[in-house]
């Protein structure tokens, strides 16, 4: 294919549509029944462009009726999906929240906020201290204190708070290793 | 096409008035599922697509300014639509997917007939055709718009409609030849 066959291909589609100036039109009348490529390429054009207009379809049934129905849909959400995306952030709340939970009550991540068992330990470590033994601190969390003291005497506390609700009483033996 | 135009029609789909709003699909359905299903060569999709189109035709419709041509604004928004999907999906789309879906349907017997196999190979083809030249070749061969009205509606001069719509037709020409 020549340089002249490309440009005439290029003009081919105006030429069919009748839209060019009327010399350039000549040309082109000149050209197609010397060049039987350029000949071919426009006879496909031409039955191309007859058979184009069987592509266009009628608008399915049930989708003319999903577009009429576009603005109830936007009035009234679909339930089942608003109950799924509701689902989805309640369980994700719920999820949160005992995370957030979790943190306080089943580990001890965050001691400080005990302040019942630390006033406990303190007292301890005070009156263990008025005998001469000491005392070693091995684990504490919200219900839980593990400790190991060492003592030279006999040591009695009375009132340990524990939320300010019980009393208690203990009693470490003379001279042994208790926890 | 003259009330399409008008603020009112448009006034009224903004109050909710449902006449008005199927007035819209009534004019712009079937033109704009026919770009969608040219564009995507697939009917479920180009289904998919159109609603797509006028779910965001109604929730914008607010943002639509009434000194402007309203349907220049819906094609627009098809246009839009359209390549966007083109670009998100455009993997699938060219090549195997499609035949796929295209190959299961086949089956069907009212298929079977030469015209169906034809459409199919043409609608093949022209996937292969630059995104926005497709939407000009749909509206100008296949929905048989003057060139005029396709520079209004998609807000573009003449002359690059047409420059556009030539290169299209050629590129698919040659690509039928290459089928054959």
């Amino acid at each position: 294919m020549n340089q002249k066959c490309r440009e005439i291909q290029e003009l081919l589609a105006s030429y069919i549509d009748r839209d060019l100036q009327p010399e350039i039109r000549e040309e082109i009348d000149q050209h197609l029944p010397r060049c039987p490529e350029c000949r071919a390429l426009k006879q496909t054009m031409e039955s191309l462009l007859e058979r184009l207009p069987d592509l266009e379809e009628e608008i399915p049934f049930f989708l003319r009726n999903r577009l009429l129905n576009i603005p109830d849909r936007k009035k009234a959400p679909n339930r089942a999906w608003t109950m799924v995306f509701m689902g989805k952030w309640a369980a994700a709340l719920i999820g949160s929240v005992l995370l957030f939970l979790n943190l306080f009550y089943f580990t001890d991540i965050y001691p400080a906020a005990n302040r019942t068992m630390h006033s406990v330990v303190s007292q301890m470590e005070k009156l263990v201290s008025q005998t001469g033994g000491f005392v070693e601190k091995v684990r504490e969390s919200k219900n839980l204190l593990l400790f190991t003291f060492f003592s030279k005497g006999t040591l009695t506390v009375k009132e340990v708070p524990d939320d300010g609700k019980r009393v208690q009483e203990t009693i470490a033996e003379q001279g042994g290793k208790n926890g | 096409m003259d009330i399409m135009d008008s603020g009112e029609l448009v006034e009224k789909c903004k109050n909710g008035d449902q006449e008005a709003w199927s007035m819209i699909i009534k004019s712009f359905s079937k033109p704009v599922f026919n770009i969608a299903l040219n564009f995507i060569g697939d009917r479920d999709l180009a289904s998919d697509l159109t609603q797509e189109i006028f779910i965001k035709v109604y929730r914008n419709i607010e943002k639509f300014k009434e000194d402007k041509s309203f349907q220049a604004w819906v094609y627009a928004v098809a246009r839009n639509q359209c390549i966007d999907f083109w670009r998100k999906h455009k993997r699938h789309l060219q090549v195997d997917e499609i035949q796929d879906h295209l190959a299961v349907t086949e089956e069907t017997p009212e298929n079977k007939t030469e015209k169906e196999s034809e459409i199919r190979l043409l609608r093949k083809l022209i996937r292969q055709i630059d995104p926005e030249s497709r939407i000009y070749l749909t509206m100008r061969d296949i929905m048989h718009l003057p060139y005029q009205q396709i520079a209004e509606k998609m807000a573009v001069p003449e002359g690059t409609v047409k420059s556009k719509i030539n290169r299209a037709r050629l590129k698919l020409t040659q690509m039928v030849q290459g089928a054959k």
